[in-house]
């Protein structure tokens, strides 16, 4: 199948199309957020504290007078930056280290699976949390620690894929014609590696925003007056008598991006790989 | 000494030395952050000679290494420490909240079996039709929703506008059910997929197409052929998901100002109280690998091939 027509095999599954067209409004959101938010992010107007949606303020404001939904429209390129920063670097250290392991064998590959059963004997979210005591509460940190937490889960996968490659023939081939291990490693299996990684790397964003709403939430993400969503949310609980609006649209905004990004994942998955078992 | 003992000592042999391990992680971070203890409870009006000599009696003037085995040997005998804000026994605090949060993540861990299994098998059962399609969607979104905004959702509608339940804190059975279920939904959705797919690959199965075969009831080969294989790695994960929920009750215990662990963990973060989760961090990370050790050695008796790995 040419690479057009397998695109539009992917938005010919409804949920993936559903899906695809969500992410494609956060990201346009993301890109004008200047021009789509009436207001900007930081400005208080301390006569219309917690009031209701209105004209001027379409989803309403918050206990320091500012609009919500220009917080939560400037809220969506912190959540996308952490998210794929997170991504980035968890890939690569799962993917390096699962090659490593896969390709190597032996000691390495003990001590390197050793390390993926040390960092899942602690809940992700309460490890990122330490690490984060540590770095310092702000968005930057939070998408390291988030990265520092879930490689593992690449390097399974990755492993078993490398050690099946390992024994095809041409691999074979290429020792015997004297390429060296890394020639070999980027030559002929990270091409091989390349729908996992494509796979597990899309399936991974939509749970690092997850973890970085979390966080958020904890405001141990980025602060003050920083929009982040998880943020937001957590502020509006002590007045959700008052103003629900507060804590309710950042949650409608998470789900919208998760939920977009969770159904994109899904089609790239049945298009590359639907027996894939992650 | 039986194939099944001997793996069982492996895997728990691994689990000391992951829990010590990770005792040198979390002693490293808070090994790494500025100040100590000592410093962070004294103020100027503590002489610098009673400071050191504090630090003396703690150890803290010692080579970090020496000091890594002060605060282990302590740990062995139960001790982690004193807390920098309230003064108060680690262990105490980590005793009293404990329960609260064993309380929670049990519950949800209940609430999300007995609702995921049942639709997991019934989905499997009736694969691609109206049914099955519905619950795929209805569970990718309990899996994108944020547990804290599930949690704002359920106070807003059965604790405020109906006020069925306490919007928040401990008092009593009814004060669980909002949190727990917060907590299990957005869980729900891994497991009524594992669910799904381990019933419908059972099914594939020879032994099931001859159970049928021999013109045994549909249901009975459900019940005996399918569930009861398919169930094994349900079970298994079953040990995993707990840590999982342990990790997402900080979350939820937050929202609802549930006075468990995660909540103190939480505050402790915010005003850099190390010891408290130097202390939460370590106990957490040992449930797990209780867990984790449980979840294997289940594996073991359920599924003979795993012992041979």
């Amino acid at each position: 199948m040419k690479k057009k027509s397998k695109l539009l095999a992917v938005l010919r599954r409804p949920l993936a199309f559903i899906g695809f067209a969500m992410l494609a409004a956060v990201i346009l959101t993301a890109v004008f957020a200047p021009q789509i938010a009436p207001h900007d992010y930081a400005d208080m107007d301390l006569t219309m504290k917690l009031s209701g949606p209105c004209a001027d303020y379409p989803l309403g404001t918050d206990q320091y007078g500012r609009c919500v939904f220009s917080r939560i429209v400037y809220g969506s390129r912190i959540a996308l930056r952490v998210g794929l920063i997170a991504v980035v670097i968890e890939t690569v250290i799962g993917v390096t280290l699962g090659i490593l392991a896969g390709y190597y064998g032996k000691t390495l590959d003990r001590v390197i699976m050793f390390l993926t059963d040390m960092i899942w004997s602690i809940p992700p979210i309460i490890l990122a949390m330490a690490i984060v005591l540590l770095l310092g509460p702000s968005a930057e940190h939070v998408a390291v620690a988030i990265a520092l937490v879930t490689w593992a889960q690449f390097t399974k996968i990755v492993r078993a894929k490398v050690q099946s490659i390992k024994t095809l023939s041409y691999i074979e081939a290429a020792r015997i014609y004297g390429e060296s291990d890394l020639q070999i490693i980027l030559r002929y299996i990270l091409p091989n590696l390349t729908s996992t990684i494509v796979i597990l790397a899309s399936l991974a964003l939509p749970s690092a925003i997850l973890s970085t709403t979390s966080m958020g939430f904890l405001s141990l993400g980025a602060q003050e007056p920083l929009p982040d969503w998880g943020m937001i949310l957590s502020g509006g609980i002590q007045f959700i008598k008052k103003a629900y609006w507060i804590s309710f649209w950042p949650g409608v905004a998470i789900v919208w991006t998760v939920l977009g990004f969770n159904l994109t994942a899904e089609g790239v998955k049945d298009l590359l790989d639907p027996r894939m078992k992650v | 000494m039986s194939e099944m003992a001997k793996y069982i000592v492996r895997r728990l042999l691994t689990g000391i030395l992951v829990v010590l391990c990770v005792s040198v992680i979390i002693f490293g971070i808070m090994q790494a952050m500025p100040g100590d203890p000592i410093d962070l409870m004294a103020d100027a009006r503590v002489s610098q000679e009673k400071v050191a000599e504090l630090k003396a009696r703690w150890g803290l003037d010692k080579p970090p290494v020496v000091q890594y085995f002060y605060w282990l040997a302590n740990v062995l005998h139960g001790d982690f420490g004193t807390s920098i804000t309230t003064k108060q026994d680690v262990t105490y605090l980590i005793r009293e909240r404990l329960p609260f949060t064993l309380q929670l993540t049990g519950a949800a861990i209940l609430v999300e079996y007995l609702l995921a299994v049942p639709l997991g098998l019934m989905a499997a059962v009736r694969r691609e039709k109206a049914f099955d399609r519905g619950m795929t969607v209805v569970m990718v979104v309990l899996w994108s929703m944020p547990t804290f905004w599930l949690g704002v959702l359920f106070i807003m509608e059965f604790a405020i506008r109906h006020s069925l339940f306490p919007i928040s804190g401990y008092s009593g059975f009814r004060s669980l059910i909002l949190p727990a279920m917060t907590l299990a939904l957005p869980s729900l959705a891994q497991t009524f997929r594992l669910t799904r797919s381990e019933v419908l690959d059972v099914m594939e199965e020879k032994h099931v197409e001859t159970a049928y075969a021999k013109g045994v009831s549909d249901r009975a080969v459900l019940v005996k052929h399918v569930l009861r294989n398919a169930l094994i790695p349900v079970t298994v994960t079953f040990f995993l998901s707990l840590p999982w929920l342990i990790g997402g009750s900080v979350v939820v215990e937050n929202v609802f100002a549930w006075p468990g662990m995660g909540q103190l963990l939480w505050k402790s973060i915010v005003k850099q109280d190390f010891p408290v989760v130097q202390g939460i961090v370590l106990a957490i990370a040992v449930l797990t690998v209780v867990c984790n050790l449980m979840g294997d050695i289940v594996s073991g008796i359920l599924d003979p091939r795993i012992r041979l790995e």
